[in-house]
């Protein structure tokens, strides 16, 4: 009994790309009918295709070699971490690296915005001065984002070497299961057991309260849906048994000795009607985590209020003004980019599940170890870590995500300090539509996902078989 | 359920008229019957959607318990389900039984793919010998 080519293919759709590499050498007729699996098409274009219309006729065998060689790419990247190497997961920057770490094969929802933020737009001249020299973006050449971030090499802590994750290795990416579907943002103020305040422990700046209504929040509502900030609760803790003068010996400028509050000091909050929700607290007194020594320092950003035995346990985060409000005293607008960034990274890796650190340029998830070099780090993301949002369902529509994004740089509350996200955002073709139609541009001539930005197409698509007109 | 019998019954035609007789000649009586069981199980329980590519090459865990007795059934009767499933144009059985041919090739070589469904090695050495290269990485992996 035979079956047609079509029921074959029908078959064929329900097996993995991998195995099908195998199935391809059972006969002809299976290797033929293999290469018209529109799969293969990758959800964004290789570095060495990112100007052409990618379609099966022509590339799908390209595709395939190029389909196996990731499957050893992702290979390798999984001996390295077992083997412990950071030094070599670091020191793949190319732009074939960051084009397979964005999981190109592995598909879920609208992918169009990938192309213009992997391979942001060059004129042509830049493209290729002469028809005799090679296009200067190859696989080796460069990747525009991955793991591309430079750090200040004076740094002692620059001995730590940070790598970033492949999508197809992330295991939060892999279960389709992020921690968490909710979010709160609970600003407390310290209060001891009889309800009065301690003068050790300051309450929350007024800077720093508007601050997470003006920005932190808005800058998460960007990214997730059902972000919410609760009311300034006051918190009861035994001051005298859960606070103790800094480890290091800190002292504020007026020589006053720095106090520090044990995170475990706030396990015991309850957030209200907020049952499933990643909860992020916010205080005032510099922070003590568990385990910590004088000999090591206190996680710059955030801790978990209790010890987690896995990472998958969801347990609220404590985050400190502390040492905003120490060093970065000069700038209203840095300071609250500072704690936006903070919350972000405090929510995005403890309350979804995304990896702690991601080296790509620019991201929001990138290393810190210094409040100096937490006013550095971007409240964009990455494209891998766009993607990664994107798969687990967390964000739906990418390209508005970055349009509310270009809307929170540019508001009055982070004035001056904006400059090389929005610089970013230009060139990934997010641009302020009033700044166009000041350039002479007819208003109505691009389609515009928000009434305040437009988004560029990207020049090609990939998503389909058969060649498609381009996008101009 | 099936859009090629939908198409044969007259839009006007009354649930109380007298019964019609519906041709499916290309249908043997055994294997029809076998569709239509699907069919009345499907209207009580509708079958769970089949995510493709496969997670599991056991069909007991990529659908229902009584689904994935269904198909279990010889390579013969399951490919005649196949084809009749697309004449009649039966979209949840033609993805079953899909999905079940799919499960056997799950975890083969293809050499036991080739036994299993009778297909002959028309390669010449020269093209295996390609193909096996383009994998080259991939089996070093």
């Amino acid at each position: 009994m035979y079956l047609s080519e079509e029921m074959v293919l029908h078959i064929l759709e329900c097996v993995s790309l991998e195995r099908l590499l195998w199935i391809r050498l059972c006969s002809r007729k299976f290797r033929d009918l293999v290469r018209q699996d529109p799969r293969w098409l990758p959800i964004v274009a290789p570095p060495t295709l990112t100007h052409a219309t990618l379609s099966l006729e022509a590339h799908g065998t390209i595709m395939i070699r190029l389909y196996v060689r990731y499957l050893h790419w992702l290979w390798r990247w999984a001996s390295l971490k077992m083997e412990e190497d950071d030094g070599a997961l670091r020191a793949q920057t190319t732009a074939l690296d960051g084009f397979f770490a964005l999981g190109p094969w592995t598909r879920g929802g609208e992918t169009r915005w990938l192309q213009p933020v992997v391979y942001a737009p060059q004129r042509r001249d830049e493209r290729r001065r002469s028809p005799r020299r090679p296009p200067k973006l190859l696989d080796d050449a460069p990747s525009a984002f991955h793991q591309q971030r430079e750090r200040d090499d004076y740094d002692e802590d620059m001995l730590r070497t940070f790598y970033s994750v492949p999508v197809g290795m992330s295991d939060v990416v892999a279960s389709r299961k992020p921690l968490a579907r909710r979010w709160v943002v609970q600003p407390l103020n310290v209060r001891s057991l009889d309800g009065t305040a301690d003068p050790r422990l300051p309450d929350l700046s007024r800077t720093s309260e508007n601050a997470l209504h003006t920005v932190a929040t808005p800058v998460l509502a960007c990214y997730l849906e059902g972000v919410e900030i609760a009311p300034t609760q006051r918190f009861k803790i035994d001051t005298s048994s859960l606070v103790d003068r800094d480890l290091q010996g800190a002292v504020t400028s007026d020589g006053t000795p720095v106090h520090q509050v044990l995170v475990r000091a706030f396990q015991s909050y309850q957030p209200i009607e907020t049952a499933g929700a990643f909860a992020s607290l916010v205080v005032a007194p510099h922070l003590r985590p568990a385990n910590t020594t004088k000999y090591s320092l206190a996680w710059v950003f955030s801790s978990p209020v209790v010890a987690r035995r896995r990472k998958s346990d969801l347990v609220p985060w404590c985050i400190s003004t502390h040492q905003i409000e120490a060093y970065l005293d000069h700038s209203e607008p840095l300071r609250a980019r500072v704690l936006a960034a903070m919350i972000l990274h405090c929510v995005l890796s403890n309350g979804i599940g995304l990896d702690q650190c991601c080296e790509s340029d620019p991201c929001a998830l990138n290393n810190c170890d210094s409040v100096g070099e937490s006013a550095s780090i971007s409240l964009l993301l990455c494209p891998c870590c766009l993607r990664k949002l994107q798969l687990l369902g967390i964000i739906r529509d990418v390209r508005a995500c970055l349009a509310a994004m270009r809307r929170v740089l540019s508001s009055p509350a982070l004035r001056g300090v904006s400059a090389r996200d929005l610089e970013i955002l230009d060139k990934w073709g997010v641009r302020d539509k009033d700044k166009d139609n000041d350039s002479g541009e007819d208003p109505g001539s691009a389609a515009a996902p928000s009434p305040l930005v437009v988004f560029d197409e990207p020049p090609h698509r990939t998503e389909t078989s058969t060649p498609t007109s381009r996008w101009v | 359920m099936s859009e090629l019998v939908k198409t044969m019954i007259p839009e006007e035609a009354d649930d109380d008229e007298e019964a019609q007789e519906i041709p499916l000649p290309n249908v043997k009586s055994h294997v029809l019957s076998k569709v239509i069981e699907f069919c009345r199980r499907y209207t009580e329980d509708p079958m769970a959607e089949i995510e493709k590519p496969l997670k599991s090459a056991n069909m007991h865990e990529v659908v229902q318990e009584w689904y994935a007795k269904y198909v279990d059934v010889d390579q013969e009767l399951l490919f005649e389900l196949i084809l009749a499933a697309n004449y009649m144009d039966i979209k949840p059985l033609l993805d079953l039984t899909c999905a079940t041919v799919a499960s056997m090739i799950k975890g083969k070589t293809p050499e036991e793919i080739r036994k299993t469904f009778n297909i002959v090695n028309d390669f010449t050495p020269e093209e295996e010998a390609q193909v096996r290269e383009e994998n080259k990485w991939c089996e070093e992996a």
